[in-house]
C-alpha cells in the first residue's frame, strides 16, 4: 500500500519532466530539419477565423498534445495517490528517499533528497496537477500561432513539475533547490515574449524581487541546520527543542523572507503586477497554484517552527514578535493590494493585485495560527483565480485590450465566458455561500481568535479587505459585462467573441469546480473538519463563529451594494467623489503608482549601490588607474622592455650574427685553397704523396 | 737476365719523378700532357719489369702494358683535341688563364 502511494507519488513528479525533455527534443529536431521559426512579435490569434475553427498545425497538435498528456499522467498517478492514502484515521508521512546531500566535513550526507508524501503535500499536489491540467489545456488554444509554442509547452511542463518536486519536498534544502528553479522558471515565463521590452523588464523584476527573499529563507534554514543538525521535515519538529525562543523566532522571520518575496508580500509584491506581461496561462498557474502559493504551501510545512500543538490548540513555538511581523504584513499587503486592485484599469492587473491581496489573507492565517484556514483558503483562491484568469484571457482574446474602460456589455456577447468568470467573481468577492465566503470566514474567524498581540486590528484589516474585495469585484465584473460600451469602443465590442472549445472548456469546469468547492464547504458537509482533521489532527477545529460570519456576510453586501451604486446607480456620485482632491490624490498619485514602493526600493537598493558606484569608480580612475598603473606598472613595464631588448639585440642575435661571420671567414679562407689551377692542385696531391710515401718509409724502417 | 730488376726501378721512378716535377711547374698544356704521358711510361717500365722478373711465369703484366698503351694514345689523342679546341676559342693553351668557369 505504502509502497504503491511512492510509486504513483514518483511518477506524478518524473512526468511533467519527461513531457519537457520529450518537447525540447521534438522542438529541436522540428527546428533543425528547416523548419523555419514565425518571425518573434507576429500578431497574435491573427490566424484566427471570426466564427471557425482554429486550426491547429501539425507541429502544435504534437507539442500540446504531449504538454496536456503528460500533466494528464501526473493528475492521474495524483489521484490515485490521494484515493490510495487519504481515506482513513492515521496519516504517517510516507518518505521514499532517492539520495544524500551532506555538509558535514568527513561526516555521512545526512540531509534526504527524496519524496516526502503527507497530507498536506498530497492535498496541495492535488490542486497543482488538477489546475496545471486544465490551464494546459487552455494554453493549447491560448498559444496557437505563437512563434514558441513548443518553447512554451516545454517551460511550462518544466514549471509544472519543479512545483511538484518543491511540494513533494523531503527536506529543506531539496524544497530550497526547487524554490529557486521555480523562481527560475517563473523567469522564463514571465519573459516568454523577451522581444517586448515590458516583459523582459518584469521577468528581471521577478527574478530579482524573489531573490531578496529568497537569500532570508537561505539564511534562515541554515540557521536551523546549524543548532539541529537536520534539515528532514520529518524529523525537524523533535529537534527545535535545542533552540532558544529568541533563535527560533528569527529562523522564523528570515523563513517568512522567502515567502514575502515569492508569494509577493508587502513591500516585495509590485513584481507580481508587472508579471502580467507573460502569456495568460502562466499568470494562471503562476497565481492559482505554482509560484505565489509556494511561499505559503512552505510556511504551512514548518508551521511547527511558528506554532505548537498544546492541548488542543496552537501556541507560540518562539517569540511572538516574529508572529506579529508575519500576520501585520499579511493584513497590510492584503490591504494595500486590494486597494490598488480598486484603482487599475487592465484586468489582469486587478486580479494580480487581488491575488497577493488574498495571499495576504493566507500570510494573516498562517500568522495567526490558522493552518487549516490558510490551506482552506489557499485552495478556494487556486480555484477560483486561475478561473478568473482563463475567463480574464478569454475576454482579452476577444476584444484584443487590456483594459476594462475599452470594454463593457459582453455580457450577451461572450456567455460562454461571462457565466464561469461571473461565478469566478462572486467567489473571490466572497458571496455569501460562495467558496471564498467560508474560506475568507476561516481566515477572519483564525485571526479574531487568535493570541497574537494585535489580532483584533489585524481582523479589523482583513475585514477591511473583505469590504473592499467586494468592490473591486463588483467593479471588474460591471465594467466588463454590463456597463453600455464607451462609443469610440463600441466596434470592437460588437465583434466579441467566444474562444474554441480549448478556450472556453477548462473555465467552464473550473466554474463547475468552483460550484462544487461552494456546496462542499457549506459547514454541514464537514469539509473544513476533515482538512482539520488530516492536515492538523492535533488541534480541535474551531467552533463556527456566527458573529464573525454573520459580519463578515455584511460587509460583502455591503461592499457589492456600494460597487453597485457607484458604478450603476449613481455613477455621478463616483465623478464627484472624484472631484474631492484628497481622494482623487490618493487614488492617482498614492494609490495608483504604488505607494511609492518602487520608488523607495530604489532609494533603498539603488541609491546607495550608486554611491558607492561612485566612490569607487573615481578611487579606480584616479588612484588605482594615474598612480599605481601609469607610474608603477607602465613604466616599470617600459624598463623591463629595454632591458629585453638590449638583451635580445645583443646577446641572442650576437650568438646568431657570430655563428655566420665564422663560417663565412672559414668559409673565404679555405675558398683561396680552390684556386682553379691544375697544377696547384698536382702539386698539392703530389706533396702529399711524398709526405705519406716518407712516412710509410720511415715505419718500414724504424719499425 | 744480367740485370738486377732495382736498374728498371731506379729508372721508372726517376721517369715518374721528371713526369710528377713536368705537371706541376708547366703552364703549357701540351707540355703536361707529355709529362703525364712520362708518368704512364714509369708506370708500364714497373709492369714489364715486375713481369719478367716473375719466376711464374706470369704475363698478366706484359697484357696490362699493352692495354696502358692502348688507353694512354686514346687519352693523348682526346687531350690533343680538346687543346686544339681551346686554342680555337681562346688563343692559347695557357693553363693559368683558363678560369671561366670559377667564380672570379
Amino acid at each position: 500500500m505504502s509502497s504503491e502511494v511512492l510509486l504513483f507519488g514518483k511518477a506524478v513528479l518524473i512526468s511533467p519532466f519527461i513531457g519537457a525533455i520529450i518537447i525540447s527534443l521534438l522542438a529541436f529536431l522540428h527546428y533543425t530539419r528547416g523548419n523555419k521559426h514565425e518571425a518573434h512579435g507576429s500578431e497574435k490569434h491573427e490566424q484566427h477565423e471570426e466564427h471557425g475553427g482554429v486550426h491547429y498545425t501539425k507541429f502544435e497538435n504534437v507539442i500540446s498534445t504531449l504538454g496536456i498528456l503528460s500533466i494528464f499522467v501526473s493528475w492521474v498517478s495524483m489521484v490515485l495517490v490521494a484515493i490510495n492514502y487519504l481515506p482513513g484515521e492515521e496519516h504517517e508521512p510516507l518518505q521514499s528517499q532517492f539520495g544524500f546531500f551532506g555538509f558535514k566535513e568527513g561526516g555521512t550526507p545526512d540531509i534526504p533528497f527524496g519524496l516526502l508524501i503527507d497530507p498536506l503535500s498530497v492535498y496541495m499536489g492535488l490542486i497543482v496537477t488538477t489546475l496545471a491540467l486544465l490551464i494546459h489545456i487552455y494554453a493549447r488554444e491560448y498559444m496557437h500561432g505563437d512563434a514558441g509554442y513548443a518553447r512554451f509547452f516545454a517551460t511550462f511542463n518544466f514549471f509544472t513539475g519543479v512545483m511538484l518536486t518543491l511540494v513533494f519536498s523531503t527536506s529543506f534544502l531539496e524544497l530550497f533547490i526547487f524554490w529557486e528553479l521555480v523562481g527560475l522558471s517563473s523567469y522564463l515565463l514571465i519573459g516568454f515574449w523577451f522581444y517586448k521590452p515590458a516583459a523582459a523588464h518584469a521577468a528581471k523584476k521577478a527574478f530579482l524581487y524573489n531573490k531578496i527573499g529568497d537569500i532570508t529563507l537561505l539564511a534562515g534554514f541554515l540557521m536551523l541546520y546549524k543548532y539541529t543538525r537536520t534539515l528532514d521535515f520529518v524529523e525537524l519538529p523533535a529537534k527545535l527543542e535545542a533552540l532558544s525562543d529568541q533563535q527560533i523566532a528569527i529562523v522564523a522571520v528570515l523563513i517568512f523572507g522567502g515567502v514575502i518575496g515569492k508569494s509577493a508580500q508587502f513591500p516585495l509584491y509590485t513584481w507580481l503586477a508587472d508579471a502580467m506581461e507573460g502569456p495568460t496561462p502562466v499568470s494562471a498557474i503562476l497565481h492559482s497554484s505554482t509560484m505565489v502559493k509556494a511561499g505559503i504551501y512552505m510556511v504551512a510545512r514548518v508551521f511547527f517552527i511558528y506554532y505548537e500543538a498544546k492541548d488542543g490548540h496552537n501556541i507560540f513555538a518562539g517569540a511572538e514578535w516574529a508572529l506579529i511581523v508575519f500576520a501585520w504584513i499579511g493584513a497590510i499587503t492584503a490591504l494595500l493590494a486590494g486597494l490598488q486592485a480598486l484603482v487599475e484599469n487592465e484586468i489582469k492587473r486587478i486580479l494580480a493585485y487581488s491575488t497577493v491581496s488574498q495571499i495576504g489573507y493566507m500570510a494573516i492565517a498562517l500568522g495567526t495560527g490558522g493552518k487549516t484556514a490558510a490551506m482552506y483558503h489557499l485552495l478556494s483562491h487556486a480555484t477560483f483565480k486561475a478561473l478568473l484568469f482563463l475567463t480574464a484571457g478569454a475576454v482579452i482574446h476577444a476584444v484584443h485590450t487590456n483594459n476594462i474602460w475599452e470594454m463593457g456589455g459582453l455580457r450577451k456577447k461572450i456567455p460562454k465566458t461571462f457565466w464561469p468568470m461571473l461565478i469566478g467573481a462572486t467567489a473571490l468577492a466572497g458571496f455569501p455561500g460562495f467558496s471564498g465566503f467560508w474560506s475568507k470566514d476561516a481566515v477572519l474567524l483564525a485571526a479574531y481568535e487568535s493570541e497574537v498581540p494585535g489580532h483584533l486590528i489585524v481582523y479589523y484589516m482583513g475585514a477591511l479587505t473583505a469590504f473592499i474585495t467586494a468592490l473591486y469585484s463588483t467593479r471588474f465584473i460591471y465594467v466588463v459585462f454590463f456597463r453600455t460600451p464607451d462609443p469610440e469602443h463600441k466596434e470592437h465590442v460588437e465583434k466579441a467573441h467566444d474562444g474554441g472549445f480549448f478556450l472556453t472548456t477548462p473555465s467552464i469546469i473550473l466554474g463547475v469546480l468552483v460550484v462544487i468547492e461552494s456546496i462542499l464547504f457549506i459547514p454541514v458537509f464537514n469539509f473544513e473538519h476533515w482538512l482539520n482533521e488530516i492536515l492538523e489532527p492535533e488541534i480541535k477545529p474551531e467552533a463556527i463563529n456566527y458573529a464573525v460570519a454573520g459580519s463578515s456576510a455584511i460587509i460583502v453586501l455591503l461592499g457589492i451594494f456600494v460597487g453597485l451604486v457607484l458604478y450603476h446607480w449613481k455613477p455621478e456620485l463616483r465623478v464627484s467623489l472624484y472631484n474631492v482632491a484628497a481622494i482623487n490624490w490618493f487614488a492617482n498619485e498614492f494609490v495608483a503608482k504604488r505607494y511609492r514602493i518602487d520608488h523607495v526600493l530604489y532609494w533603498i537598493a539603488n541609491v546607495p549601490v550608486m554611491w558607492i558606484a561612485n566612490i569607487l569608480q573615481n578611487i579606480d580612475l584616479k588612484i588605482i588607474d594615474r598612480t599605481i598603473i601609469d607610474t608603477w606598472i607602465v613604466k616599470g613595464s617600459l624598463q623591463l622592455a629595454k632591458i629585453s631588448d638590449v638583451f635580445d639585440q645583443g646577446f641572442i642575435d650576437g650568438i646568431v650574427n657570430g655563428v655566420w661571420q665564422i663560417f663565412l671567414y672559414f668559409g673565404r679562407q679555405f675558398r683561396k685553397l680552390q684556386t682553379g689551377l691544375v697544377s696547384n692542385y698536382a702539386t698539392i696531391f703530389a706533396a702529399t704523396l711524398v709526405l705519406f710515401l716518407t712516412y710509410v718509409n720511415f715505419l718500414v724502417l724504424f719499425k | 737476365m744480367a740485370l738486377p730488376i732495382e736498374y728498371f726501378l731506379i729508372l721508372s721512378s726517376a721517369l715518374f719523378s721528371i713526369g710528377v716535377f713536368g705537371v706541376i711547374t708547366q703552364r703549357n698544356a701540351v707540355r703536361i700532357l707529355i709529362a703525364v704521358e712520362l708518368i704512364i711510361n714509369a708506370a708500364n717500365i714497373n709492369f714489364v719489369a715486375f713481369a719478367s722478373y716473375n719466376p711464374a711465369g706470369d704475363i698478366s703484366g706484359w697484357i696490362f702494358a699493352l692495354f696502358i698503351i692502348a688507353v694512354a694514345a686514346g687519352e693523348a689523342a682526346i687531350g690533343l683535341a680538346i687543346f686544339i679546341n681551346v686554342f680555337r676559342n681562346y688563343g692559347e693553351i695557357d693553363v693559368g688563364h683558363l678560369f671561366t668557369l670559377r667564380e672570379v
